[in-house]
């Protein structure tokens, strides 16, 4: 009994010295993607961090904790997490590494953050340095119509075509996809996970050996399975930016005052064997390169 | 043997239907996709078993969600505890709503205490709480720990289901859930949900009507069941919350076949009510308060008979068993998930009677009494470490103060492995009825818990627990034992969809004093072998997920014991939503239960299984 005694007296006095942190990061599971953004985040914000990882927890819940740490910012790592995180309504959020930031609906207030989408103005542009007129793009609505709005309005300003093929279940990406033949002379993968999945990733690069036409990728994975270009998004850079968007909501300034941003430092990498299939020329294929 | 063939055959059709479907997926974003496109790799298992942190779980512990409880198609949560490892039924599944024992590795569930929004369910005379009596529509989650929980818990020596209702939708005014099913033998099961937030209040109301022929003699049903939860948020992140449930049950209602000695019913009425204000309120720091204040009233009728000599019914008996609780709940806590500490008091008051109404004799017991416990838990984490006791005193009003503790140790060895050990002494109640004194038990568990191999998720658990003053069931017999053995539990990882759950546990029960070895009987069930399997499906894009279940049982009967276990009994339930992506789609289910007519009981002249039974029905969420 004594021993008991002691322990939770113990227990007691530990647990009263700890002091609730500043920014409660929600992981929506254990990744070295999350890990380097969560990297990237502590450098640019000294603010102390709590880390809960949802794929520890049958139910987090979340809310419970948020209130009884009352954290001054939430970070969101992950669309579990964005989901999770869409209970808490007063709390700053800022969420990463999510591709659904800018379909989070309801709880734009205390929302911000940095996504996972290269400006299309970059992309157009490498397709314009290719030659590429006819550019294929397949895409969900329900996810990236508005990521398509802006790319249709970037497109027309520099004289491109995209021809848009929309699907609403993965199923039906193999034939919109064998809907392009003859109809495209490029073809853009976007981050829709509707319209590539690990399951249909390989068919667009099989249409692309099969037709003899590039893919632009956002993923210097994406390389190795074919693709003539990808956009690397820097994940320590990621999570500065959000560091950095922490530091200003610490000084004041107002969730919704600071619009969800994309990722400030990619690098264009190439696969210079598709490059020289593909008859581009030397000088092109090394100043990808070198970037 | 046809209809064998023609089963055998269509479960092929299922699985080759099941191996076509493409494994692309859609809808909601996951974070599994999102790495496996960006980086190129394909997604790692996922370890979430348990509502905290694998680390910092000491104890044996099975969670079941809402969504496994949908997927089963299940009625009540006797359904739902005949898929966990480690538990069985006595009368293997027959009506939904019927009377069942059931044991969590030999441990009979008197002895197990069954909490909903942390009120007792267990009555005060045998200490039973029917798992059949338990609707599941309003369950969110239901935690089940396996072995000795009184340092935490009470009177809890053989395990503890915390069940979890849900919560009001906090996103909407208002959501729901309608759902409508027929099976055979007219067994149908209607329930209506609304949920909503409205500015600071909650609301979560539902009501559920069962009833069925019966599948099997002496089961014919009629369940209903109302729960409503209203809560309100507090200025400064408080919450309180109430609570009121009813329900009411008739089964057992018709008479067919009878027992050689004559016929019981299955409890054939029984009423259930009870209501709850709880208040949560954080106090500053880390430091919360919980308060709940709650009452509870039970009543069940039994009836006992046979024939007379001219063939016509005849009660022998009409046990009339009631009770009643008002109590108060109150803890503190501290701390956040890996260092914090819990401290609480309970009181209750408490009235209990049987009477037999048939009799003109005195009533059995008629009494009242009062109980007061304090508890203290925590955890502490150093490092991978972590240190979790407990202590618990009980004033028990029946059979004296109770000091019950426990110890509990995590170590995590790498990031998906956890190795944990737990000791503890506990106690339960004895039953009102026979009052033999306190059973008392020591336990000891240890075990691993791993997702390093590829694809799997694994999960030893060995326990031994040493007990004093065992109370058995039926004519009650006192001995003191030792029930030891193994637990192994494996998952895999999603492939096309169709993940394997599998769980055995091996049991070793003998006298401690004369060391023979301990059988199945009408006083106990000890089964060395118990065996589950299930194959789950889940495809969100084409809106089909499912589940086909499989258990097997050997219960090592004394030979006068009329048990049964022949071959697995196989459920298989199948849920189609046909526009996963619209929000408004019904979802059509089906099961076909004990596909192969197995029987698995542990007295076959009371309780056959229900033979192969269908059913089918339709759910609609807005």
């Amino acid at each position: 009994m004594r021993m008991a005694l002691f322990l939770i007296l113990s227990l007691l006095l530990v647990a009263a010295g700890a002091s609730a942190s500043e920014v409660l990061v929600v992981q929506s599971q254990r990744s070295p993607m999350f890990e380097d953004a969560l990297k990237g985040f502590r450098s640019a914000s000294p603010a102390g961090t709590r880390t809960l990882v949802l794929s520890d927890y049958t139910d987090a819940e979340l809310a419970r904790v948020v209130r009884e740490e009352r954290p001054r910012l939430v970070l969101a790592l992950g669309d579990g997490a964005l989901t999770a995180v869409r209970r808490i309504r007063k709390t700053p959020v800022i969420a990463l590494m999510a591709l659904g930031i800018p379909l989070s609906p309801g709880s734009s207030d205390n929302l911000t953050g940095v996504d996972l989408f290269v400006r299309p103005e970059q992309y157009l542009s490498l397709f314009k340095r290719i030659r590429a007129r006819r550019i294929g793009v397949i895409h969900d609505p329900a996810k990236t119509a508005w990521y398509l709005k802006l790319a249709r309005a970037a497109a027309n300003q520099m004289g491109l075509e995209l021809v848009v093929r929309e699907v609403s279940n993965p199923r039906q990406a193999l034939a919109q996809l064998d809907s392009l033949k003859g109809a495209v002379d490029s073809l853009w993968v976007l981050p829709d996970t509707t319209a590539v999945t690990m399951e249909t990733l390989e068919a667009y690069f099989l249409f692309s050996q099969s037709q003899s036409i590039p893919v632009i990728s956002f993923s210097a994975a994406h390389l190795r399975l074919g693709a003539l270009l990808a956009f690397d998004i820097d994940r320590v850079e990621l999570g500065k930016q959000a560091g950095e968007m922490a530091q200003q909501l610490f000084r004041g300034a107002q969730p919704a005052e600071l619009e969800v941003a994309p990722p400030r430092k990619v690098t264009i990498r190439c696969n210079d064997a598709v490059a020289r299939r593909l008859n581009y020329p030397a000088e092109l294929i090394a100043s990808w390169s070198r970037k | 043997m046809k209809f064998v063939q023609a089963e055998k055959i269509s479960l092929f059709i299922f699985f080759l239907l099941l191996s076509a479907v493409p494994t692309a997926r859609g809808g909601e974003i996951e974070d599994s996709q999102t790495i496996g496109l960006f980086t190129g790799e394909a997604p790692g298992i996922s370890l979430s078993p348990i509502p905290r942190p694998t680390s910092t779980i000491a104890e044996n512990v099975t969670v079941i969600t809402a969504d496994d409880i949908v997927r089963l198609n299940a009625h009540t949560l006797a359904e739902v505890l005949q898929t966990v490892p480690g538990i069985q039924l006595d009368f293997n599944l027959r009506t939904p709503s019927t009377f069942t024992f059931f044991n969590i590795q030999g441990a009979l569930n008197t002895t197990v205490l069954v909490l909903i929004d942390g009120i007792r369910q267990n009555d005060f005379n045998q200490n039973l709480a029917s798992p059949g009596l338990i609707p599941v529509q309003q369950i969110e989650r239901i935690e089940i720990v396996k072995g000795a929980a009184s340092g935490s818990w009470g009177s809890a020596l053989g395990g503890v289901i915390n069940i979890v209702t849900k919560t009001p939708d906090p996103e909407r005014p208002v959501s729901g859930t309608i759902s409508g099913s027929l099976g055979s033998r007219l067994t149908s099961d209607t329930l209506g949900e609304l949920s909503g937030t409205r500015g600071r209040l909650g609301y979560y109301l539902t009501a559920g009507h069962l009833r069925s022929d019966g599948l099997s003699p002496n089961t014919a049903t009629a369940m209903d069941n109302l729960y409503g939860k209203l809560s309100y948020a507090l200025p400064g992140n408080g919450t309180v919350t109430l609570g009121l449930s009813h329900l009411d049950a008739q089964p057992g209602m018709d008479e067919a076949n009878t027992a050689r000695w004559g016929f019981v019913h299955d409890n054939n009425a029984n009423s259930r009510s009870y209501g709850f204000l709880r208040l949560l309120q954080p106090l500053g720091g880390k430091l919360n308060l919980d308060v709940e204040g709650y009452a509870t009233a039970r009543s069940d009728h039994t009836k006992f008979g046979g024939r007379n000599d001219q063939g016509a019914i005849a009660y022998f008996n009409d046990y009339d068993v009631r009770d009643s609780s008002q109590g108060l709940n109150a803890s503190l806590s501290l701390g956040d998930s890996r260092n914090n500490l819990v401290s609480g008091v309970e009181y209750v008051h408490a009235q209990g009677s049987l009477k037999d109404l048939l009799s003109a004799d005195a009533p059995s017991y008629d009494r009242t009494w009062d109980r007061f416990a304090w508890y203290g838990n925590g955890s502490y984490s150093i490092g991978q470490l972590t240190v979790l006791p407990g202590v618990r005193f009980d004033s028990t009003g029946l059979v004296g103060d109770q000091l019950s503790y426990t110890l509990g140790l995590t170590y995590q060895l790498a990031e998906n492995t956890t190795l944990r050990a737990y000791g503890a002494q506990g106690f339960s109640l004895p039953m009102l009825s026979s009052d033999t004194g306190v059973q008392k038990v020591r336990t000891i568990q240890g075990g691993i818990e791993s997702g390093a191999v590829p694809y799997l998720w694994l999960k030893a658990t060995y326990f031994f627990n040493a007990l004093h003053h065992s109370e058995s069931a039926g004519q009650v017999v006192v001995t003191n034992q030792r029930r030891q053995g193994f637990e192994l539990e494996a998952r895999t990882t999603p492939l096309c969809g169709l993940s394997l759950v599998s769980g055995y546990t091996y049991l070793h029960a003998d006298n401690s004093d004369s060391g023979v070895r301990l059988q199945t009987d009408s006083n106990q069930t000890v089964p060395p072998h118990l065996f589950k399997l299930a194959v789950n499906y889940d495809h969100s894009d084409l809106g089909l997920r499912g589940a086909l279940t499989g258990n097997f049982v050997k219960w090592n009967a004394a030979s006068d014991t009329p048990a049964s276990s022949a071959g697995m009994i196989w459920d298989l339930h199948l849920n189609w939503k046909p526009s996963p992506l619209s929000a408004l789609s019904p979802e059509l289910f089906g099961s076909a239960h004990n596909l192969f007519n197995g029987v698995q009981t542990t007295n076959t002249d009371l309780y056959s299984n229900a033979r192969r039974w269908y059913e089918g029905g339709v759910r609609l969420k807005f």
